[in-house]
């Protein structure tokens, strides 16, 4: 039997709530408000003032003018769009979702265009070029190492680079395009494979694209893009598997294994949350199997168990031989991570008080501070108002469908997460996995539940609860420095980055050639991503800031450290010693003078050593030769 | 119905044989150096769909086959038919990739057009192996095409829409100057050292930024251990365009100065430029 039509029977064949059935009263202005037309003029108008307020945002202009404009934009292009989706009929829905994806991948696409500003895209790319340069994958990587061991993205760019001709940043550009349009589709084909109805498919598509990391940390170019995609649609194929019989279940899930695959080779974070989702429904479905058969309960005897169990397996032999044979360090990179952040989030619990300050000292303006308190709250809602429907109805659905909401869950503690400094950041990762599941309980509280509760029923409060998730969420997603272009700021990863400290990246791998660079780490992403050079990393045990942020020379332990490393070249920024770091340091945490400038004398006393001669300069960065056997080495006075 | 039968088979092995020739041509396309748009909308377009195409076949099934007697595309298998071809023929150039990676062959232009070609090629021949189709009714065909102008203009409108904005933007444009010393021992870490007295050359490029050098010849000093030097001589080239990319104009030149004359280590600093000039400093051993 094809899989289409199987599939196909088993959503005819069950209630739907119909597209019509979600269209509000006055549906005929509704309809001409979102026709086809007017959808996609809306999303035209809205991207040129999504433009316009980036255009404000690099004139220095003030944040609330800038903010304002950006949202006027985003919910020009949003708002028609979604009440096509929400109330047009399937094909309308469909061609929907795929504007959907355009217009989320908007903001970060013309927040840099051109080149990389992200942290990680420096890395990303830098990897690619290695690749294409040297024509082999897993290329040493300075700024992110362990991207070495996941070429997934890297390898994906070369070749689409090799196909097209097209520079290396526009090949990765559509590679994460294609995949952030294509994950869109994923949740849409799995809450619609789950909740048996393509209205409800629509709908979850919408809810996931709200999630907070989508508009701009998933969608820069970096491995997470890609690999959340293949997440998603390993997903929607095992649910689909799982319902279908004979050679279609075969079909559906070996496609399945195929995008776990390449989740593997792409992601390791990824990767974990697959393993983790796909163990528990698998647990789930299983135990429901064994429960409806001690019952004699014909309705659940077929969980889709034993496919939940081989996507399981085989995406854990495929992790674990992929760790073994070629990714080992992974686990040591990971490890700190969730370490560092349930040890944060315990101590404060301790101490009332520490830990991380959120939403303070930011440009955001009010309202979007009070939208990204007000976004988990309406989540939260949303998951009491499906808890309270499934406590009657929960026999109604597998045990799969059960198991992916109730992993969505898991959104709302996490929030908590964005208190310790650590675990922000794992919170802010998890959130494209969970949200899976908030897609599902959106969508069914939207579709399935919305009878039983009279506020979702309206839609006005409906589109009220879509701009409020909307604006908090990316509020709650990355911070004003990452989401808008800005003048220079020092001491940023993104507002940092500075032509000036490209070219002589550049210059200085010309000159030198392949060498070892000691720099702060906003300096770092140009040298390794331009100059293709390799960067200390400072820490307690490798105090390489020694060298700019203290008086004297280096202490004997760095120095013997930094010669038997050959790490022969420092470069300086002296914008460090006008304005303190945004982000707090120069140097990383451990810096001694986080929080502070460094003094220009102790840059300027760089030229009066004997262990270093400066050997290209310009009007803010100074490279310099370090030869650090001549410490000690008395300086004559002039002739 | 035999005939009919028969009729159909040819053509599906004439739509076959054409898609095979497509695919070839697209690949002999991507290895060869053609122009940007050629490859980007014709050989690439074409070898990932050929390959997504055909890989959704063989996971959903002939289209053929379920769309007879069924609400065709009204469930998750009518949206899997649009969606999965780009999400195989993604993974298709993930698995190229992989492969060509891990078996040590060179990710190069020809080895990639290869190994995309023969995927696609691979994948349509077990996909169409024995599977005629019928042909699609002309009025299915007429509504695809007004479909395809109403995404084609969707496309187009948005694009505009998204260079405009790009255009929006400012581009900053940064002036500087940079200057670097053109002595490949010191960059690479040796010693400059020289006889006490003797002459000692240091040659340097001043590099423009964003706008061209001034005509005028900058100023070129020498410091040793914070004393002028004796016996400078600047020799400064004229300024050309610049060679690198971004670097709008270029000057090289060298100083000429005399060690001291007492041994020792000292430090020399060489400015160029008037105003705020850049600065080199560079540690010398004089030698008796």
């Amino acid at each position: 039997m094809d899989l289409a039509t199987d599939a196909g029977r088993n959503l005819v064949g069950t209630t739907d709530l119909s597209a019509a059935a979600v269209r509000p009263p006055g549906s005929a202005l509704v309809a001409r408000a979102t026709s086809w037309p007017v959808v996609v003029a809306a999303a035209a108008t809205g991207t040129l003032v999504i433009g316009l307020s980036y255009r404000f945002s690099a004139a220095g202009s003030p944040p609330s003018q800038y903010y304002a404009t950006f949202w006027a934009g985003v919910l020009l292009a949003l708002v028609p769009l979604t009440v096509l989706i929400a109330t047009g009929d399937r094909r309308q829905a469909v061609w929907g979702v795929a504007l959907l994806g355009v217009l989320t991948y908007v903001p970060k696409f013309l927040r840099n265009p051109t080149a990389p500003s992200y942290h990680d895209e420096y890395a990303h790319w830098r990897e690619a070029v290695d690749v294409l340069s040297s024509g082999s994958l897993l290329r040493p990587n300075a700024v992110i190492p362990i991207i070495q061991f996941y070429p997934g993205t890297s390898g994906l760019t070369a070749v689409v680079q090799r196909l097209t001709g097209l520079p290396v940043w526009s090949s990765g550009q559509l590679v994460v395009f294609t995949a952030h349009v294509l994950a869109l589709f994923g949740a849409f084909v799995l809450v619609q494979v789950h909740l048996r109805s393509p209205a409800a498919g629509a709908l979850g598509a919408v809810v996931y694209a709200l999630n907070p990391s989508r508009m701009y940390f998933d969608t820069q170019y970096a491995y997470e893009g890609v690999a959340v995609a293949l997440f998603l649609w390993t997903l929607a194929l095992a649910g689909l598997a799982a319902r279908a019989h004979g050679r279609s279940r075969t079909a559906a899930t070996a496609s399945a294994v195929l995008c776990a695959a390449g989740c593997v080779v792409t992601h390791h974070l990824t990767t974990l949350f697959l393993l983790l989702l796909s163990c528990l429904v698998a647990v789930a479905a299983s135990i429901r199997a064994r429960t409806a058969r001690r019952r004699q309960d014909a309705g659940h005897s077929d969980e889709g168990a034993r496919t939940w169990w081989i996507v399981f397996g085989s995406t854990a032999a495929m992790a674990v031989a992929w760790l073994g044979l070629v990714a080992r360090p992974t686990l040591t990179y990971l490890s700190p991570y969730l370490g560092g952040a349930i040890g944060e989030l315990s101590g404060m619990v301790k101490r009332q008080g520490a830990g991380r300050a959120v939403l303070t000292a930011t440009a955001q303006p009010l309202w979007e501070r009070v939208a990204t308190g007000l976004a988990p709250v309406v989540v939260g809602l949303c998951c009491l108002t499906a808890l309270l429907v499934l406590r009657r109805a929960h026999r109604v659905w597998q045990a799969d469908t059960l198991a992916l909401m109730a992993f969505g869950l898991l959104y709302l503690p996490s929030v908590l997460f964005l208190l310790a400094p650590s675990g922000a950041e794992g919170a802010r990762r998890s959130w494209a996995f969970t949200y899976v599941g908030i897609a599902l309980i959106g969508a069914f509280v939207i579709v399935r539940a919305r009878g039983r509760i009279p506020i979702w029923r309206s839609p006005p409060v409906l589109l009220l609860l879509f701009v409020i998730v909307l604006v908090g969420n990316v509020g709650a997603g990355l911070n004003d420095q990452y989401r808008f272009p800005k003048p220079f700021r020092w001491g940023t990863d993104t507002n940092s980055a500075s032509a000036e400290a490209r070219t002589v990246a550049e210059q200085l791998a010309v000159a030198a050639g392949d060498v070892r660079v000691v720099t702060d780490r906003y300096t770092g992403l140009q040298v390794a991503a331009y100059g293709g050079l390799d960067l200390a990393a400072p820490s307690v045990g490798f105090p390489a800031w020694g060298l700019t942020q203290t008086l004297g020379d280096p202490a004997a332990p760095l120095v013997q450290s930094l010669v038997t490393s050959h790490f022969d070249y420092l470069v300086v920024d002296v914008r460090m010693a006008h304005e303190p770091a945004y982000n707090g340091n120069n140097y990383g945490p451990e810096d001694p003078l986080a929080g502070r400038v460094t003094p220009m004398a102790q840059l300027d006393r760089l030229d009066r050593v004997p262990w270093a001669s400066r050997i290209i300069t310009t009007e803010h960065l100074r490279v310099y030769r370090l030869d650090l056997g001549r410490l000690g080495t008395p300086v004559a006075p002039g002739p | 119905m035999n005939a009919r039968r028969t009729s159909g088979t040819a053509a599906h092995r004439a739509a076959t044989l054409a898609l095979v020739v497509a695919v070839c041509a697209a690949t002999a396309l991507a290895a060869v150096p053609s122009p940007i748009a050629l490859r980007s909308f014709v050989a690439f377009s074409l070898l990932v769909l050929v390959a997504g195409y055909h890989g959704t076949t063989l996971v959903l099934g002939h289209p053929a086959r379920a769309e007879v007697g069924a609400d065709g595309d009204t469930g998750v298998g009518g949206l899997l038919r649009v969606v999965l071809p780009v999400l195989l023929g993604m993974l298709s150039l993930m698995a190229v990739a992989s492969l060509l990676g891990l078996s040590g062959i060179p990710i190069s232009t020809g080895s990639v057009a290869v190994g995309t070609g023969s995927t696609a090629l691979v994948l349509l021949v077990i996909a169409r192996w024995g599977a005629p189709r019928p042909g699609a009714p002309g009025w299915a065909a007429r509504r695809a095409a007004r479909r395809a102008v109403r995404v084609a203009v969707a496309v187009l409108v948005l694009s505009a829409a998204v260079a405009g904005a790009v255009g929006l933007r400012p581009t900053p444009v940064e002036r500087y100057a940079q200057l670097a010393l053109d002595e490949p021992d010191v960059v690479a870490g040796r010693q400059l050292s020289a006889r006490s007295g003797a002459p000692v050359t240091l040659r340097w490029t001043l590099r423009g930024y964003g706008s061209a050098l001034p005509d005028a010849e900058p100023a070129v000093g020498v410091t040793i251990g914070g004393a002028p030097a004796s016996g400078v001589r600047a020799d400064v080239g004229p300024v050309e365009p610049g060679t690198e990319p971004g670097v709008v104009a270029e000057r090289r030149g060298a100083v000429t100065f005399a060690a001291p004359v007492a041994e020792g280590h000292y430090d020399v600093r060489v400015t160029v430029g008037s105003g705020t000039p850049l600065l080199l400093v560079v540690g010398l051993r004089a030698t008796s």
